[in-house]
């Protein structure tokens, strides 16, 4: 700037010209890159909402299956009594429920597939039954229609969680004769399976494709371990010649041949596999041969299903899953394949096929998952709701608002409103800043600590969750409430002393009143906080099989987000859907009660 | 510096602003000249800074601030779409009411200009500009011996002489400054007022004022805003002394505002 | 008495009472008032202090007693049954004892039993009517205290009498009380966790705690392995925490800065007014949510991409725990920077733009090193809470205690050990459970410095600016 002539000038804004072209890039790449933050922010958001949303969607229906049970005495009423108690607790109402499922196919017994038919629906899912004829025993000897809830994998299976179930219209007349080792030859008029064999062939050829992908990671692997192996080989020498630590070398050294061998002779075995579907795809070797780790086929007549064991397209040997009616004509037939093999299921195919029978009868059918509502956990899926979690979360944030509430505001009030400025109110302010800062998990140490070991209260109940989560809420409560009674402008406050009000009465009358919409909202939004709230639960075991509905504070309890988060850790796939229908039902929760102090925050809002 | 004065630096037709629905300024005209300092009077609201801050743009960055009507800067109409707000503002400078030093080092302060427009060769060069610009806003002997302490530890005054510091180590054309003395004390005011008297001679310099004192002692010639409208404008002298508009008088004489 | 075990007479006892106390209220408030209109001159207090104090004294000791029934119920039935029960009942092991004493309530309240036998049946009958009878005795006691209460403060009652310094009294004394909760939960937290850690180093050097780098706190089966009473080296822990905690930073902090930066100086009103609900909709999606996100949606996504790309990923890796954290952070971070960011002077903008900056250059130049306390203090309260989050990395990270940085690998957290040391049937007086105290103390004690730090930095940034 040394020059200021006209000349300099313009020699200056001429240099500062030629450099704005780069500038407004950077400038507008600045701009993309908040706006790619924005978006990564809200796709996370609806990944999140959408993957939950659609895991739930299998959960939202039930298939129930619909039975008319023969109540017979010796089965409902074994003691003969009528008496309730008796009734509930010795009749065998499963037995009934077997009883009927059995007279739909006579001939799953002397077919030994009574087990897989029985398993369509579990024992425990009869015991309402036994209540409805307890509470009625008039209707032992008469006939009783009931509906209860199926197998989860069966359940599953029918809402299509196993892949898609392919079905082709078979052509003519299907002709079945047993064969001497008891397996079927099914054959039609010509090549009626030859659609079938060819989308099989399809299957096996992408089967083979994704089995030599996962072969180079193997192989990688025995890369690795075999590297591995020379090198402790290394070690192992090396302590020999020390002598020290040789027991332990050679136990890592077998270790990881054992791994090396392992991985080879699985890649061997995959290669062996590979070549066999390879070979079966080109149309090579005959007829397809089909078995318990390959998709399933069915033959499906009107009453019967076969579970084909070697397919070529004009013939099939097939072993039988469901008995045909004697002298059925099977015109209506058809190919029924389902992509996962039964390895890979927890439903076999026998209990899959009485399932369809039973579903092409009406005697399954899907209805309005209430099942999740009205009962409380349970081992099997099916079974399993939500009640007393729902109960239990009701009971720990009553527990939690009756304390949290009145001690936080009392606090804030008193530290905004009538304590004195020294030492000792700075270190609660302090401390209440630090303490909504410490991680939750520490409060459910505090609560093991203090109120299970040192004040013996009892485990998983609802009034310690409740003191746990209120310690917890605290700060949030009080900060939120000490912005409201700040935000109250002091001249209300002059004003009401002003009048003769003594210094309680101007906080309660006028302040307080002011205030409390700002420390409502405050408040509501700490209880959903605490309705989330999970990890201190943990620590003072509400994390525990709650089967029945808690009726007090001190009873055993626990909480939707426990609840789901035990769910989640459950093996059966069924927990899965389950568990993002609860996720969903919590998050309502939430959100209805975020809207209403949404709602409390707009209508109430002044600005002063 | 005689016949620089002449030249007419600003001159407006017909400004309109608009402030989402409601008007802020009414068919402002106005011509200003290089080399002198033009004081911009009238009761608050009236517009003054409304109008000055069209002269950098910086109504730009006010969501639903609309300006029409043409502004010329040396000839150039600074509303049009071709003239880029960033350049523009690199010959236009501008000093604030309060004084706003980055919370950075006095160095860094007056570095900021060079280094984001990329004006300087190198340290060397970049050092020379800020000793000179220190020097030129008489700051240089104050503060040469703590350029790395933070440009807000200063007091009002200097942190003022820093801030047009800062905006003269782009070397300028035009210096806007909106009531730089009203958050100071006296002296530093007329410490700055004595600076904006050496800086006319190489810069066009606008300012806001609230002080007719001030404006009688910095100004060569003086615009009278009110109520969005330009009254009256020729030398101060005149204005003064001998105003046409009886509004003036009565703002001069102290009747409102 | 058996058909008070069921019945809520407690509830009712307390609907009884809180009427008694609101009519007593009614009354007293209109016997001061009818004191004024006999003419005996001014009152000292409102007659609605009148009111308040006899309502107190009708309520305050009555529902106390009812909820000390509540809370004591369970423990006194038991007690009470057992000098009922059969010498052989009792002899039996105190699990089986428990189980006991679930299946006579479960007999007597509804519930399948485990089993049924005569002694169970015989013990629920008792039990029903020991629960039935301490019912009514608690309730008649508390009517009983809140007619007490009732003639007390009737008798007070009278012109001079000071109603309102007496509730107002009473009144600021719950509000200190209220206030010296805060102080007694922190000393309670510290107290609770330096006293088992103690306990927990008077068996286990401190030195091997913090610097020993193998973690199996199971009991050791065979002789050989380290220790009888398993290893707690912590440094695996510390490892995987910080490891999970740096994805999840790495994730959050430019994600949530960019946003925050991006709505507080570019967004329009209208994205802001959209972009706003969906982070603070993040915010309160309780962590367990994401831990089943991470586990179920993201974890077998880094798997599978793993996979495709010849990698070798553990089906519960650090990186998925991590990511879903960082996204849980996000709206936290965002939210604090924005605050942070909003409070840097608009002159300090304006004087950047006179000068010709673009809006780019302002903010990286001016508003960002203007904000930096504020968001260094966010980034801090940010990593406090990764360290301390628990669902996230209980369902989504592992057990195993790998000492390894790769992501890809299975880690565990502090936190991680802390609930499965204590959610074990494990006595509550064990090397275990004291290990998971000394876990928890180390996590307070950084988390707490951080806060403390972090709290500081924000508080000063806040009045330089204010």
């Amino acid at each position: 700037m040394t020059d200021m002539s006209p000349a300099s000038r313009t020699s200056l804004r001429e240099l500062v010209a030629s450099k704005i072209k780069k500038r407004h890039a950077a400038e507008l790449r600045f701009r993309g890159f908040g706006v790619t933050m924005v978006v990564s922010a809200i796709l996370a958001c609806s990944l999140l909402l959408v993957s939950i949303l659609s895991q739930s969607v299998p959960a939202l229906t039930e298939n129930r299956l619909h039975l008319t049970l023969d109540v017979t005495a010796e089965k409902a009423d074994p003691v003969g009594q009528r008496d309730p108690i008796d009734i509930r607790e010795q009749g065998n109402f499963y037995g009934l429920v077997q009883d009927a499922l059995e007279a739909r196919f006579p001939a799953a017994e002397a077919d030994g597939t009574l087990d897989d038919l029985f398993d369509v629906a579990t024992s425990l899912a009869a015991v309402p039954i036994g209540k409805t004829i307890a509470a009625d025993p008039s209707v032992i000897g008469k006939k009783l229609d009931v509906t209860l809830p199926i197998n989860d994998d069966l359940d599953l299976f029918i809402k299509g969680a196993f892949g898609r179930t392919l079905e082709i219209k078979g052509e003519g007349t299907l002709v079945s004769a047993l064969k001497p080792d008891g397996d079927f030859a099914l054959s039609g008029q010509g090549p009626v399976f030859a659609k079938a064999v060819e989308a099989l062939r399809g299957d096996l050829g992408r089967a083979a494709g994704s089995l030599e992908q996962g072969l180079i990671l193997k192989r990688q692997r025995l890369a690795t371990g075999q590297a591995q192996v020379t090198a402790l080989q290394a070690a192992l020498n090396a302590a020999t010649a020390k002598a020290v630590g040789v027991a332990g070398a050679e136990a890592s050294l077998e270790q990881a041949a054992n791994n090396v061998a392992g991985l080879e002779s699985e890649i061997a075995a995959d290669l062996a596999t590979i070549k066999t579907y390879r070979a079966a795809a080109l149309g090579q070797g005959g007829p397809l041969p089909l078995g318990d780790n390959k998709p399933s086929v069915f033959v499906e007549t009107k009453t019967g299903t076969y579970k084909i064991t070697t397919l070529s397209p004009t013939l099939a040997t097939a072993k039988l899953l469901v008995r045909p009616k004697a002298g059925e004509i099977a015109t209506d037939w058809k190919m029924v394949q389902i992509k996962t093999p039964q390895d890979g299921r927890a439903v076999n195919d026998a209990t899959i096929a009485y399932g369809r029978h039973l579903k092409a009868q009406n005697a399954i059918q899907p209805a309005f998952n209430t099942t999740i509502f009205t009962n409380s956990d349970s081992n099997e899926p099916e079974l399993s709701g939500l009640l007393s979690a729902f109960v239990g979360s009701l009971l720990t944030l009553a527990v939690t608002f009756c304390l949290a509430v009145p001690i936080g505001v009392a606090t804030a009030v008193y530290l905004e409103e009538f304590a004195p400025k020294n030492w000792l109110t700075d270190f609660i302010e302090v401390n209440i800043n630090n303490l909504a800062a410490v991680p939750s998990i520490v409060f459910g140490l505090l609560g093991f600590a203090v109120f299970l070991t040192f004040f013996n209260m009892p485990r998983s109940a609802p009034i310690v969750g409740g003191i746990v989560l209120a310690l917890m809420s605290l700060p949030i409560i009080i900060i939120a409430s000490r912005a409201a009674l700040k935000a109250v402008p002091p001249s209300i406050r002059e004003a009401a002393l002003g009048v003769g009000a003594s210094k309680m009465q101007a906080t309660f009358h006028h302040v307080l009143p002011l205030a409390m919409p700002g420390i409502m909202t405050g408040s509501i939004l700490a209880m959903a906080h605490a309705l989330g709230e999970t990890a201190p639960l943990l620590m003072i075991g509400m994390v525990a099989f709650i089967a029945d509905v808690p009726t007090g504070l001190s009873d055993s309890a626990t909480v939707l987000p426990v609840e789901l988060f035990m769910w989640a850790g459950r093996p059966e796939r069924a927990w899965e859907p389950r568990t993002a229908f609860a996720i969903i039902l919590l998050l309502i929760f939430m959100i209805l009660m975020n809207a209403v102090a949404i709602y409390l925050r707009r209508k109430f809002e002044r600005r002063w | 510096m005689t016949d620089k004065q002449n030249l007419t630096k600003v001159s407006a037709h017909g400004i309109n602003v608009f402030y989402d629905t409601k008007q802020a300024l009414f068919d402002v005209s106005l011509d200003i000249p290089d080399g002198s300092v033009t004081a911009f009077i009238g009761p608050s609201g009236c517009g003054k800074s409304t109008f000055l801050r069209c002269i950098n743009r910086m109504n730009d960055t006010i969501e639903k601030c609309r300006v029409l009507g043409r502004l010329e800067v040396d000839g150039r109409d600074v509303n049009d779409r071709a003239i880029d707000p960033v350049v523009l503002r690199a010959s236009v400078g501008m000093v604030f009411q309060k004084p706003n030093p980055f919370p950075k080092t006095i160095f860094e302060n007056v570095a900021y200009g060079p280094r984001i427009h990329g004006i300087s060769r190198d340290k060397t060069d970049l050092e020379r500009i800020v000793e000179e610009s220190l020097r030129k806003a008489g700051l240089w002997e104050e503060v040469k011996d703590r350029l790395q302490q933070p440009g807000t530890g200063l007091s009002g005054g200097q942190q003022q002489r820093l801030v047009i510091a800062r905006a003269i180590a782009v070397n300028p054309e035009i210096i806007l400054m909106d009531e730089p003395c009203s958050a100071l004390d006296p002296i530093a005011t007329a410490k700055i007022e004595e600076l904006i008297d050496e800086l006319r001679q190489n810069f066009c310099i606008i300012i806001v004022t609230h002080s007719m004192a001030q404006a009688a002692r910095v100004s060569q010639r003086t615009a009278f805003f009110h109520m969005g409208r330009v009254v009256e404008v020729g030398p101060t002298e005149e204005i003064f002394t001998n105003p046409r508009d009886s509004r003036t008088q009565d703002y001069i004489t102290g009747r409102f505002g | 008495m058996q058909m008070f075990a069921e019945f809520p007479i407690g509830l009712l006892t307390a609907l009884v009472i809180l009427t008694f106390g609101t009519w007593t209220w009614r009354d007293a408030t209109r016997r001061a008032n009818s004191m004024v209109g006999a003419g005996q001159g001014r009152l000292h207090s409102l007659p609605g202090y009148h009111g308040w104090y006899g309502a107190l004294w009708v309520v305050g000791p009555a529902l106390s007693l009812l909820l000390i029934h509540d809370m004591t119920a369970q423990g006194s039935i038991r007690a009470l049954l057992q000098t009922g029960l059969s010498p052989q009942i009792l002899g039996l092991s105190p699990d089986r004892l428990d189980l006991f004493f679930a299946d006579a309530r479960k007999i007597a309240f509804g519930g399948i039993p485990s089993a049924t036998t005569p002694e169970l049946t015989a013990a629920a009958a008792s039990l029903k009517s020991i629960a039935g009878g301490l019912n009514v005795a608690f309730s008649a006691g508390a009517l009983l205290l809140a007619g007490l209460g009732f003639f007390l403060a009737r008798s007070q009652l009278g012109r001079d009498f000071r109603a309102r310094n007496a509730v107002e009294a009473c009144v600021r004394a719950f509000m200190i009380v209220a206030a010296a909760i805060a102080i007694l939960t922190t000393a309670g937290i510290v107290l609770s966790l330096l006293f088992e850690t103690l306990k927990f180093f008077s068996n286990y050097s401190p030195i091997d705690f913090l610097f020993g780098t193998h973690w199996s706190p199971q009991i050791a089966i065979r002789a050989d392995q380290v220790g009888q009473s398993g290893a707690f080296g912590a440094v695996p822990l510390f490892l995987g925490t910080f490891l999970i905690m740096l994805i999840a930073m790495v994730v959050a902090i430019p994600v949530g800065l960019g946003s925050a930066i991006y709505l507080s100086e570019y967004a329009s009103v209208r994205v802001r007014a959209f972009v706003k609900p969906v982070l603070e909709l993040l915010a309160g999606i309780p962590t367990v949510v994401f831990g089943f996100f991470a586990l179920l949606t993201v974890a077998p996504i880094i798997r599978a991409l793993g996979t495709a790309a010849g990698l070798d990923v553990s089906a519960q890796s650090a990186l998925a725990a991590g990511l879903v954290m960082g996204i849980m952070i996000i709206p936290f971070i965002s939210s604090l920077s924005d605050d942070v960011i909003n409070s840097v002077p608009q002159a300090l903008r304006d004087g950047s733009y006179a000068m010709g900056a673009t809006k780019s250059e302002t903010i990286g130049r001016v508003v960002i090193p203007a904000a930096l306390p504020g968001i260094v203090g966010s980034v801090l309260l940010a990593v406090s809470k990764a360290l301390g989050e628990t669902m996230i990395v209980t369902m989504a990270a592992g057990q195993n205690a790998n000492l390894s940085v790769n992501p890809l690998d299975m880690v565990t957290t502090v936190t991680v050990q802390i609930v499965t040391l204590l959610t074990g049937d494990q006595e509550y007086d064990s090397p275990k459970t004291h290990a998971a105290f000394a876990l928890g103390f180390v996590l307070f004690i950084v988390t707490l410095i951080l806060n403390i730090i972090a709290l500081r930095v924000v508080q000063k940034y806040r009045e330089k600016y204010d």
